[in-house]
């Protein structure tokens, strides 16, 4: 009997590994997939770590932290993460790196894990599939979901009838106007007012009670967060991000007091954003929608909160680290690392195309970003055309795109896809970004043009082989 | 609760553990698997229970007194309290509503309109299983076969034992009664046997049954979309359906008792390599034609008073075995028409054996095996549209589209192999019936589980790996799609 229950136990082990190993594979396509994958790439050890619901994600820039810190940054905000479901991360995170600091980003929904909705407690499971299996994961799952539905914590049991379509497809690459760096993530745009109505009248909808104080089940589970990075040293700063909606929604407010209020009195930093919107300069064209910011917003916030920390924690930085796939990081060190740099490029281009520099850098295997450094910084966009050759072996990799009857042994022209321009302001000047992504082996012959017309050549005949 | 679910998951190894604890003290190992098989069984309705208790205390003190008394008006009178509670509350809860609605029917042919209302009776699980497991105690003390049970304890927990109680196999008393007054020694190969068949009979539930019953609900419930060769894969896919679930059940029955000590009778034997319809009632729900077989078809006389009253009592077996299945005319159509077929294969195997033998028919050739063999599973297919079909309408519908209905063309056509799910999904179901065929045929000669008891201990595993995870992956559960057992509705 000793033997079988032995045998048992190891089976049962041995099967539990084989789940974990496919449950990679059984994981549905969601943007937090990326960035833990992308974190896994790294290798890393990380020095700060940001946590939070898609508010983090799209607030919190590890790109200015890099820059402004020299501090290996990540970004661990998940869709609709509450921080039950970010506590087992927050100990897989703290368990492996030796972070220097921690930012937690948190408002009323974060604290609120009980009775979710159908839709909600869905998007829980993007972070869950992505942290690695512990007793806290099990314990968060089953008080989200019911210990009746414990099994649907591997995704391979959960997603099993997908079978088909999950397993074999390609890993997730970010949406073609998105603009994503170690877990940050967000688009180059802003919302009309049309956005805005549809956004109030969804809000009209919600609860409005004031609360007077924290549930129990909240402070609580604000207690856990604070333990797992007390227990190993970690100053940590709790931050909420900006919302558009803040001056209109009084149970928000009264939330992000109450919430304000505990964790200063359990002796720790807490910055409200919305309450230094006028300081920091947000705009309503800093918001890509009502709830979250665009690169915009996030660097002003990010260069806040960097300033912040520099200021109030002794936090010794890495020196000489370069971040070559930063484009503040990049601009910093004046685009000594980029892939290609023009500079000088004349009267013409600087005066009709509105532009003085560019700057060509890889941002993943794939990703390059076009830094266009404005000459005039009040005047918003660049025009660009940009073109390059694919040969045949490309073009048989890429037969949806373009087709069986290119197979003609020519080098055939392609326009990448440019993600939307959006310029910043950073360290004095306005920079232009353009994004694309080239899956390719080799890009041959590449050019590109500016101007209202897009007639002005930058350069041409360039050549870049991506894989030997 | 169901064999393929995360309560029976956590309560068999539970009961498992603390029945070896108490295996050395066989009272409180009875108490043991009586407490469970309650609770198993109250777990779908706690209702249920005081149905199953009043038919064990009845069957009890009517066997001790059958026993003790030697006059045979007396002990006949006692069976007929056995068999009037028994039936009665067999043919109450689960016929009552089908003879009003037959009767009002019957009425409305007449055109007159009877103002009778069905009664709201819920059919107890495994009613129909448990009242022929006690009858055949009731019956075989009757005739002097067997002893009472010694305790009340063990008669009870005969009665109610967990792995078999709702989907049989119907055990004899002279079979598993005795099992419970004997120690059972920990045998651990006959453990490791045990929970190899229990994953056996989970891949047949979970991989192919109830993956086929996808293909099957999707034109079986909506006949009027489909054509002539959706009937026919429907009905052959259902074919594998109803055996895939029902023999699996049965395998999780065997192989959970095995774990325990128990021997459960065999109940399928690879009934699709049967060739001829009376084979194939061997190889069949075993425990259930040799029922009809003791308590009916004997009884009634057998084949011992003649030709004609053999064909009678042949057909009239199979005509009850039909409605034992359901409180529906299709189930009592499909035992009239296996009835029919089994009187012609008796009427026609002995005088016509020799012209058969003059053709080369009889021999037992490859060729005259498929022939035989595709032949019977064809008629027995014919039998399952009565079977599935929701009326007698619908299983004419497709009975009609079977032979008149189907285009050759339309065999490669993709849209009848994609009813309910993708061609993925249709190729894994073809794997895994072939898998299931492949192992049922080789499964004797082949020694198959011996073979893999000499494999190094690291292929076993791995087999056993790849058996979990491919149960795990192409298993058909989860909230929306976790199925029930076909015979629970019996």
């Amino acid at each position: 009997m000793r033997k079988l229950v032995l045998k048992v136990v190891l089976f049962l082990l041995l099967v539990l590994n084989m789940l974990f190993y496919s449950d990679s594979y059984f994981r549905e396509d969601k943007i937090f997939n990326l960035t833990k994958d992308s974190y896994r790439d790294r290798q890393s050890d990380l020095d700060l770590a940001i946590f939070g619901s898609s508010h983090a994600y799209s607030t919190y820039d590890p790109r200015i932290f890099e820059t402004e810190l020299n501090l290996h940054s990540f970004n661990f905000g998940g869709s609709a993460q509450r921080l039950l479901t970010g506590l087992p991360l927050m100990e897989e995170v703290v368990g492996k790196n030796e972070l220097k600091i921690a930012v937690v980003d948190i408002f009323d929904m974060s604290v609120q894990h009980d009775s979710l909705g159908e839709n909600s407690r869905m998007l829980q499971l993007q972070t869950f599939d992505n942290t690695e299996f512990s007793f806290t994961k099990v314990k968060s799952f089953s008080t989200i979901f019911s210990f009746k539905k414990l099994l649907d914590i591997f995704p391979t049991l959960r997603n099993h009838g997908s079978w088909f379509e999950l397993v074999g497809k390609s890993p997730h690459i970010p949406k073609d106007d998105a603009d994503f760096y170690k877990g940050y993530v967000s688009k180059f745009e802003s919302f009309d007012s049309q956005t805005w109505e549809r956004f109030l009248t969804k809000v009209a909808k919600r609860k409005k009670e004031i609360p007077k104080a924290l549930a129990k089940s909240e402070s609580k589970i604000i207690d856990k967060v604070i333990s797992v990075f007390q227990s190993k040293g970690i100053p940590l700063i709790f931050v909420n991000a900006p919302s558009y909606n803040y001056q209109h929604d009084k149970r928000y407010q009264a939330y992000q007091h109450l919430i304000g209020d505990y964790v200063v009195s359990q002796g720790f930093d807490y910055i409200d954003y919305n309450l230094l919107t006028d300081k920091i300069g947000l705009k309503k064209a800093d918001f890509k929608d009502p709830n979250h910011l665009n690169p915009k917003g996030a660097l002003k916030v990010s260069a806040h909160l960097s300033d912040f920390i520099k200021r109030n924690y002794s936090i010794p930085n890495r020196e000489n680290i370069e971040f070559d796939q930063n484009r503040y990081d990049l601009i910093s060190e004046n685009f000594k690392n980029s892939t290609l740099k023009f500079e000088d490029l004349g009267e013409q281009i600087s005066s009709k195309a509105n532009i003085n520099a560019v700057y060509v850098f890889k941002t993943s295997s794939y990703g390059y970003e076009l830094v266009f450094r404005q000459s005039d910084s009040d005047v918003n966009n660049v025009h660009v055309k940009l073109k390059f050759g694919i040969d045949d072996e490309d073009k048989k990799k890429h037969l949806e795109m373009f087709g069986e009857q290119s197979m003609d042994g020519n080098i055939v022209k392609h326009y990448p896809f440019l993600r939307r321009d959006q310029s910043i302001l950073y360290k004095g000047s306005r920079y232009s970004i353009y994004q694309f992504r080239a899956p390719y082996d080799n890009i041959m012959d590449m050019e590109l043009y500016v101007g209202p017309k897009r007639d002005l050549k930058i350069f041409d005949s360039i050549n870049i082989k991506q894989k030997n | 609760m169901l064999f393929n679910s995360l309560d029976f998951a956590f309560f068999f190894p539970v009961v498992f553990v603390l029945y070896w604890i108490f295996s050395k003290h066989v009272v409180a190992r009875n108490i043991l698997l009586l407490v469970s098989s309650y609770f198993f069984y109250g777990w779908w309705d706690w209702r249920f229970l005081l149905l199953i208790f009043i038919s064990s205390l009845v069957d009890f003190l009517v066997g001790r007194k059958m026993y003790r008394s030697e006059n045979n008006r007396t002990r006949k009178g006692l069976l007929m309290i056995s068999l009037f509670v028994n039936l009665g509350f067999l043919v109450y809860f689960k016929y009552a509503n089908f003879f009003i609605e037959s009767f009002v029917d019957s009425f409305s042919l007449f055109g007159i309109a009877l103002e009778i209302s069905t009664l709201e009776i819920i059919l107890p699980v495994g009613i129909s299983f448990y009242t022929f497991q006690t009858l055949s105690y009731t019956i075989d003390l009757y005739r002097k076969k067997i002893e009472p049970a010694k305790d009340v304890i063990s008669f009870f927990a005969f009665v109610s034992f967990f792995p078999q109680l709702v989907a049989g196999p119907i055990e004899r008393a002279s079979h598993l009664l005795p099992q419970f007054y004997i120690k059972h020694k920990f045998d651990y190969s006959l453990v490791k046997s045990g929970l190899l068949l229990m994953a056996y009979g989970l891949f047949k539930k979970m991989v192919v049954a109830d993956r086929a019953a996808v293909y099957v609900n999707s034109v079986y419930n909506n006949v009027e979309d489909h054509n002539g060769l959706s009937y026919l894969y429907a009905t052959v896919l259902f074919a594998f359906q109803i055996y895939c679930d029902f023999s699996g059940y049965s395998d999780i029955a065997i192989g959970a008792s095995r774990t325990m000590g128990f021997d459960l009778m065999k109940n399928f034997d690879a009934p699709y390599f049967s060739k001829s319809l009376t084979e194939f009632w061997r190889r069949w729900h075993i425990s259930l034609s040799t029922w009809f077989r003791d308590y009916v078809y004997i009884p009634l006389g057998g084949s011992r008073k003649g030709k004609y009253r053999t064909y009678f009592n042949l057909f009239l077996v199979f005509l009850v075995s039909g409605l034992w299945h359901g409180a529906a005319w299709t189930f009592i159509i499909w035992g009239a028409l296996h009835g029919i077929v089994l009187v012609f294969e008796k009427a026609i195997y002995k005088s016509k054996e020799p012209f058969f033998k003059r053709l080369g028919l009889s021999n037992e050739n490859l060729s005259n095996r498929m022939f035989f063999g595709t032949l019977t599973f064809f008629i027995v297919c014919l039998g399952w549209v009565f079977f599935r079909a929701n009326g007698l309408d619908d299983a004419l519908t497709v009975t009609q589209g079977i032979f008149t209905d189907i285009s050759v063309n339309e065999i490669f056509a993709i849209e009848n192999y994609t009813i309910g799910f993708n061609i993925n999904e249709f190729k894994i179901l073809m794997l895994s019936i072939l898998l299931m065929l492949t192992f049922e045929a080789y499964y004797k000669r082949r020694s198959v589980i011996n073979r893999l008891n000499k494999q190094s201990v690291i292929a076993r595993w791995s087999f056993y790996l790849i058996v979990v995870m491919y149960i795990a992956i192409f298993g058909i559960y989860g909230e929306t799609t976790t199925k029930e057992f076909i015979y629970f509705q019996f």
